[in-house]
């Protein structure tokens, strides 16, 4: 049937006969779209769009990097120097680390409490459940503006009820929760996580719904505590949804704006500046675009490296399960 | 092992035959489908692009200038003004029409950047000092010849005006229809309890108001002085930084706009000391008198703060009394026997005993004058290059905006107080309205310490001015208000920015 050569491989030209035999011939790019032409036919409309308003932003905003690029102009090749600048510059040092700590601790925040909602959730009764869905994941379809809002009347060290809640509790006067020590830093944190949890609920939730009534019931009867049937039954069948909110919502984070401008604005002074911030403020208060798409990039490095992360780690996890 | 094959039985000849075979109507409709789904977008495409390009075409004689706005959407009454004005305006020029747009101060730069980068920018914009980057990268044409062409022009600008439309030697803006300038702003209440009886005798100069201020930090549970330290509303610093100097000379930056002289920090400069020292009193102020907030405190905040007796003082005071109204109803503003919710006053100048009082050696013996910080660079409006038809017809709704009394008098006399972009009309709208304490103290500031009284970077002709003003002082400074470096350090490390900015996009 087939020749094994020196080597102990099968040679050339018999694995072109394999190929043949079973039509697995090699097929230039031509060969396949005339063979599924009308599939590409289809994808047309959708293939140029996204090149137009996906693929060619991305690719020149990654050519800009290399340029001087300000407002309204197309700027010059500089090579690397907008990325030099980037690495020395101490303000952008800062952000980075703040931007790593706010959404890691954001991401793990609104998992925790996402998944404690949707946990509550699967207790309830139909029909009370969608009320309560809906209750809990409000939040989550406000504006991020809006939760800026509520938040910053919230934390108001003049008129805001928890420092009012504080005073009565404690005695003692509040700490201001958008300027002193670490308070910024928890506020923001405290906030974004309140604003995105619902997301994270939703998809456990239906996660949970999704998992089969008789594996609780075999556990039980197996004499599996509550404690137990969570980790052995349900922790499982959340290893997949955990991989997608975790991955979803880090790239989130790193690229959110609204609320936390709208909290502190990076300050006081630049105590609290993101990297979402610094990119707004390199682009439209020094006008320079070079400068910002390059922030804007370390930003997607950020994501993927933590979405590769995450998809190898819990990979290996997932299969202690199987 | 030999490799698995996808066909299982036939082979891949009998595969292909199969579908050959059904090449039929099947294929045909789903050809057709996706063929016309193409085409769809396409026309759809092409119907978007008639469009938006359809407006020059058709063989009218009208013309339409698209007005982008930020002023416009400052609250409801100033913007159905607007809307009304621009009715008045084509009525007033036949052929004419206006497309008013609107965005916040905060959205137009980045509204008018992504019509600019689509190629689509509007014919008139409030392009504030962004517009000059555009002038730079030829977006816009030299206002010059407009300018010259018409009566009175350039020398009805205001003097902010006509420092902040030219860069070099060119007009590359049209002038702004309004300004505001900063002044002191104090709540009566609090100044008249700690024995305050004439301010604008008492509190014109540094050490006075220091006096008043430090009585009302022991005696009050109110913020004594706040600074609106995040640094976009730290124009209350470039406000006071001339009460150091007389005559209207620059703290900052001096000499040949190519190579322009760095005073602060500068060991070299005899007003080195005048310069610092007002940044360190900016420093020390929010530290002694300020909330913990000053750093990321906002202009906004204030009036409910100070009309409910949070705060008594700020640097940030501007005409426009409509945004105290908008705090409070019946808000007493001006002295009103001690018993004024807000007051409008020129700023301290700085008088010699004043270093000595605060502890700024640098300050010791130095005496300045009132002073403040003029809004012009922000308010710049721009033509954007399209053809000559429209770029006059945006000239002259520039006019209409700067010099109508229909639309300059009830729009800063009433709508929206403040001053107006030409000189002639700042005494009509002071006789037309009867204004609040705020705002005609505000007109009169500017009016009688007018040199004192300029446009916070439009003097320097340096490109890149707003990074300059922005982060390079602001930031630096509302860092120092924040505890991230400490006051002393503060002057240098403001001149190491400005150095380095001006080295890198000064070419």
């Amino acid at each position: 049937m087939y020749e094994w050569n020196w080597y102990g491989t099968v040679s050339q030209e018999s694995a072109q006969a394999i190929r043949r035999k079973y039509g697995l011939e090699e097929k230039t790019i031509l060969d396949r779209m005339k063979e599924h032409w009308i599939g590409y036919l289809f994808i047309i409309p959708t293939f140029v769009m996204f090149t137009l308003l996906f693929y060619f932003p991305i690719a020149r905003g990654v050519f800009l990097t290399f340029t001087n690029t300000r407002l309204g102009g197309s700027g010059e090749f500089v090579g690397l120097e907008n990325y030099t600048w980037m690495v020395t510059n101490d303000l952008f040092q800062f952000a980075f680390g703040w931007t790593l700590v706010f959404v890691f601790g954001t991401t793990f925040l609104q998992l925790a409490i996402g998944l404690l909602a949707a946990l509550l959730l699967s207790e309830v009764v139909r029909g009370r459940r969608e009320w309560l869905s809906a209750i809990i994941m409000s939040p989550y379809f406000s504006a991020p503006l809006a939760g800026g809002v509520i938040w910053m009347w919230f934390l108001n060290s003049d008129f805001g009820m928890l420092p009012r809640l504080w005073v009565d509790l404690f005695n003692s006067p509040a700490p201001s929760f958008l300027a002193s020590g670490v308070w910024p830093y928890v506020s923001l944190i405290v906030a974004q996580s309140w604003h995105d949890y619902g997301y994270a609920g939703i998809i456990y939730a239906a996660a949970i719904v999704g998992i089969p009534r008789e594996q609780y019931e075999a556990a039980a009867l197996a004499g599996a505590s509550r404690l137990r049937r969570f980790r052995d039954v349900t922790l499982p069948h959340l290893v997949t949804p955990t991989i997608i909110i975790l991955a979803l919502r880090t790239a989130w984070n790193v690229a959110e704006f609204a609320q936390p401008f709208e909290l502190t604005g990076g300050g006081p002074g630049t105590k609290t500046m993101l990297l979402s911030i610094f990119t707004y403020q390199t682009a439209y208060v020094n006008l320079n675009f070079g400068r910002a798409y390059t922030i804007g990039l370390a930003m997607v490095a950020v994501s993927m490296t933590a979405a590769i992360f995450y998809v190898t780690v819990i990979q290996e996890e997932e299969e202690l399960y199987v | 092992m030999p490799p698995a094959g996808n066909h299982q039985d036939g082979g891949p000849e009998q595969a292909e035959t199969a579908e050959a075979g059904e090449t039929s109507r099947r294929t045909f409709l789903k050809a057709t489908t996706a063929a016309t789904s193409a085409g769809a977008l396409g026309a759809l495409t092409g119907c978007l692009d008639s469009l938006s390009g359809g407006g020059g075409g058709g063989g009218s004689e009208t013309t339409t200038v698209s007005f982008l706005s930020a002023q416009a959407a400052e609250n409801a009454d100033i913007q159905s003004h607007f809307q009304d004005s621009m009715k008045t305006f084509e009525e007033k020029n036949e052929n004419v029409k206006v497309d008013l747009q609107t965005a916040s101060y905060g959205d137009i730069k980045s509204k008018l950047s992504s019509t600019v980068s689509s190629g689509n920018p509007p014919a008139f914009a409030e392009s504030g000092s962004g517009g000059l980057q555009y002038f730079f990268n030829d977006k816009i044409p030299d206002h010059s010849k407009y300018i010259e062409e018409t009566d009175g022009m350039p020398d009805d600008f205001t003097s902010a005006n006509q420092e902040a439309a030219k860069f070099r030697g060119e007009y590359w803006s049209a002038g702004a229809m309004r300004h505001t300038n900063s002044n002191l702003g104090i709540r009566p209440k609090l100044f008249s309890q700690v024995g305050v009886q004439n301010p604008m005798e008492e509190l014109s100069t540094w050490s006075g108001f220091l006096d008043a201020i430090q009585k009302i930090d022991q005696q009050t549970d109110a913020i004594a002085y706040e600074e609106t330290g995040v640094y976009n509303d730290l124009e209350s610093y470039w406000g006071y930084a001339r009460t150091a100097y007389t005559g209207g000379t620059d703290p900052w930056l001096r000499g040949d706009p190519k190579d322009p002289t760095v005073v602060v920090a500068n060991e070299n400069h005899d007003d080195q000391g005048k310069t610092d020292g007002m940044i360190k009193t900016c420093v020390k102020l929010a530290d002694q008198f300020s909330s913990p907030e000053a750093a990321s405190r906002g202009d906004e905040e204030i009036p409910s703060l100070m009309v409910t007796g949070k705060v008594a003082s700020f640097t940030y005071a501007t005409p426009t009394a409509n945004r105290w109204r908008a705090a409070k109803d019946d808000v007493k503003i001006g002295w009103n026997g001690g018993n004024g919710d807000y007051m409008l006053l020129p700023n301290p100048k700085v008088d010699p005993e004043f270093g000595s009082n605060f502890g700024i050696s640098e300050l010791e013996g130095v005496e300045g004058d009132h002073g403040g910080h003029v809004w012009s660079l922000e308010q710049q409006q721009t033509i954007f290059k399209t053809d000559e038809k429209t770029q006059s017809a945006a000239w002259d709704l520039n006019m209409f905006l700067l010099s109508d009394e229909e639309f300059v008098l009830p729009a800063w006399g009433e709508y929206y107080e403040a001053i107006p972009g030409l000189n002639p009309m700042m005494d009509k709208v002071l006789n037309e309205y009867d204004l609040a304490q705020s705002t005609t103290q505000a007109f009169k500031n500017l009016d009688q310490y007018g040199d004192q009284y300029a446009s916070t970077g439009a003097a320097w002709d340096v490109k890149p001015t707003d990074q300059i003003r922005w982060t390079d002082i602001n930031e630096t400074i509302s860092q120092a208000i924040a505890g991230q470096h400490n006051m002393e350090e503060t002057p240098q490390l403001v001149r190491q920015r400005i150095q380095k900015t001006l080295k890198n996009q000064n070419n």
